[in-house]
């Protein structure tokens, strides 16, 4: 995806401490596609050019705020991991999730994401668009 | 909401009524002036203050203090108490950096007689305590070591050569909260702890040299070793990646557990459990996991500095003598007894943001400071004052013994860092006298002595709302930003 396209679907929101942004998508998977990205970019991630192989990741909450907030505290970890993960595809299906990513070497990142909240965090289907406003503590 | 929504108790107290909104189960209190209140409104944070009220079990009233900001559920510089009886411990109201808080150390070294040194001492205090974003500790602990560390806290410290007894002392705590269980956080949790104990992090985390600029009181500066002109030093760091961890995992098992409970609350971020229920006591001794692995890093990095002073500081006499003047928490839910209604009860204190303000003669006092009351450590930004003070009685009544954990933010990250530039700000601090050693110029920016609120006036409305008295003013010389 080009950044043109990228910077309409993700919007940083001021927040006093932390970090906010507002996501959207045509679909759950799009939406959470977007999230990642939006949250990789806040972290201003420098990476190797090498492709460490492909990653899946599956994961099952009882909602999907609950499925959001899983799916991008693993990104997070990953990264933690020296891992970033790009390339990230979604399938959502009812309550599950499967990601599955391509992840290259992470040689430095900006800032550090403590954690992904549930602040008034609510996935909403609007005017045939997804979209949500996720804050992270900083 | 508007200035008429508010009682005025005081200049520095404003209630907002249980009945301003359906579902309140307590008034708020906000320490505040009547600026730093209009203030205030500028961001969520009041509205976070109400939302905090509708957690079962919540007693008296919640209280916010003068440097409040916007948070992610409650607010930061906020504090409730709920009933052991029938109220509820929330994980997102202590906050995910489980137990940051604050360490002041003091040496009877002169500012005078160290400039020369000052330098090297902050580059070699920089080169010894790791510090920004990925960057772990020096030691490379094992799971057993860390499990250790999470049940004994600066216990295990002291234990393996890193602590004095004095040190250990004068931590909140004496640094270890009993009833801690390893088995109740995760695997993950311990695995993100090996590699980060003795380590800062990053934001707004700090380590700062400071001199003693004035004396307020000179008997309780006496007590605690503070003297003008001297040379303190502060770290502001928490759990890192275990309490980050430990937090999260509770917040999402919380997000399935609570059906069972029907509990109504305006933000799933404040998702929360009886505190007498299994799942709130395995997340209190988790909580305390965390609380602990903080007091030790605090106390390691404690360690690292006071090798930096002696190896720096050489040719000064007692330039090893940096002593511990107290070490404590802001944010962290603690059992307490406070009067409520005239009646003594057993309470969790959440305090996110906040610090706990024991008065004169309080029995988890140490010794030493029994007569003066707890130090409570108010740093500024890393270009502004910080300021020590001292717990009143008359906080116990109003605030559940809490008191302002700092300045509090005002401007946006994304804001400071279109409207500051970090080279800018290092130089601009420099040219007041300041050394800053930062990673990142980006994240520099975004702690531009511009974003906070005015340390004076957050101390002015401490002081006027009887929270706390002051002691003693720091200036910052020197100052590691994480």
């Amino acid at each position: 995806m080009c950044k043109k396209q990228l910077l309409s679907k993700i919007l940083e929101v001021p927040h006093t401490a932390d970090a906010a942004i507002d996501v959207f998508g045509r679909s759950l998977n799009e939406v959470f596609t977007n999230a990642a990205l939006g949250m990789l970019s806040i972290m201003e991630i420098n990476i190797q050019e090498e492709d460490l192989g492909c990653e899946i990741l599956s994961l099952t909450e009882n909602d999907h705020e609950s499925l959001l907030v899983s799916f991008l505290s693993e990104i997070l970890y990953i990264v933690e991991q020296k891992r970033c993960p790009s390339n990230i595809q979604i399938k959502i299906s009812g309550s599950q999730l499967e990601s599955t990513f391509h992840s290259f070497p992470v040689i430095s990142f900006t800032k550090e994401i403590k954690a992904v909240t549930f602040n008034q965090l609510k996935i909403m289907h609007v005017n045939g668009q997804f979209q949500t406003r996720i804050v992270f503590d900083i | 909401m508007e200035i008429k929504d508010f009682r005025k108790i005081s200049d520095y107290e404003w209630e907002i009524a249980q009945d301003f909104q359906s579902g309140m189960r307590v008034p708020v209190i906000i320490f505040a002036d009547a600026r730093m209140l209009q203030e205030s409104m500028k961001d969520t944070s009041l509205q976070q203050a109400i939302n905090a009220t509708y957690l079962p079990g919540v007693v008296k009233n919640v209280c916010v203090m003068p440097d409040v900001h916007q948070g992610y559920g409650f607010p930061i510089g906020g504090v409730a108490a709920t009933a052991l009886s029938n109220g509820v411990i929330s994980p997102g109201a202590i906050g995910y950096d489980i137990n940051c808080g604050v360490r002041l150390m003091t040496s009877p070294i002169e500012y005078k007689q160290a400039e020369p040194f000052i330098e090297d001492l902050i580059n070699r205090i920089n080169s010894l305590c790791p510090s920004g974003v990925g960057k772990g500790g020096r030691l490379k602990l094992t799971k057993k070591e860390i499990e250790e560390v999470c049940t004994d806290g600066a216990r295990w410290t002291l234990r393996n050569g890193f602590a004095t007894s004095e040190d250990v002392a004068f931590i909140e705590d004496r640094g270890c909260i009993e009833g801690a269980d390893p088995s109740m956080i995760s695997p993950r949790a311990i695995q993100r702890g090996m590699p980060q104990l003795g380590s800062l992090g990053s934001g707004n985390h700090f380590i700062e040299i400071d001199i003693v600029d004035t004396i307020e009181n000179k008997e309780a500066a006496a007590i605690l070793g503070l003297y003008e002109g001297c040379l303190t030093l502060q770290i502001h760091t928490g759990s890192r990646g275990l309490g980050h961890q430990v937090c999260s995992d509770y917040v999402k098992d919380f997000q399935h557990v609570i059906k069972k409970y029907h509990f109504n609350l305006p933000d799933r971020e404040l998702v929360c459990v009886p505190l007498d229920s299994r799942e709130g006591k395995n997340y209190l001794s988790a909580m305390r996991c965390a609380a602990n692995f903080a007091f030790a890093n605090r106390q390691l990095l404690a360690f690292y500095i006071r090798r930096a002073f002696e190896e720096t500081l050489s040719k000064i006499p007692e330039s090893s003598n940096l002593r511990t003047v107290y070490d404590l928490a802001h944010n962290i839910g603690k059992i307490e007894n406070h009067k409520i209604n005239g009646k003594e009860q057993r309470v969790c204190v959440h305090r996110k943001g906040a610090t706990r303000a024991y008065g004169p003669g309080h029995k988890d006092l140490p010794n030493k400071y029994k007569a003066i009351g707890q130090p409570v450590l108010i740093p500024g930004s890393m270009g502004t004052y910080s300021w020590v003070m001292l717990g009143t009685q008359q906080a116990a009544q109003k605030s559940f013994s809490s008191c302002s954990h700092g300045a509090g933010r005002v401007m946006s990250r994304s804001k400071a860092r279109k409207r500051f530039r970090g080279e800018k700000v290092r130089e601009r601090l420099f040219e007041e006298g300041i050394y800053i050693k930062a990673r990142s110029m980006a994240g520099l920016s975004e702690e531009a002595p511009q974003v906070y609120k005015d340390i004076d006036r957050v101390i002015r409305c401490v002081v006027g709302a009887n929270l706390a008295r002051k002691v003693a003013r720091l200036r910052p010389i020197a100052v590691i930003k994480g």
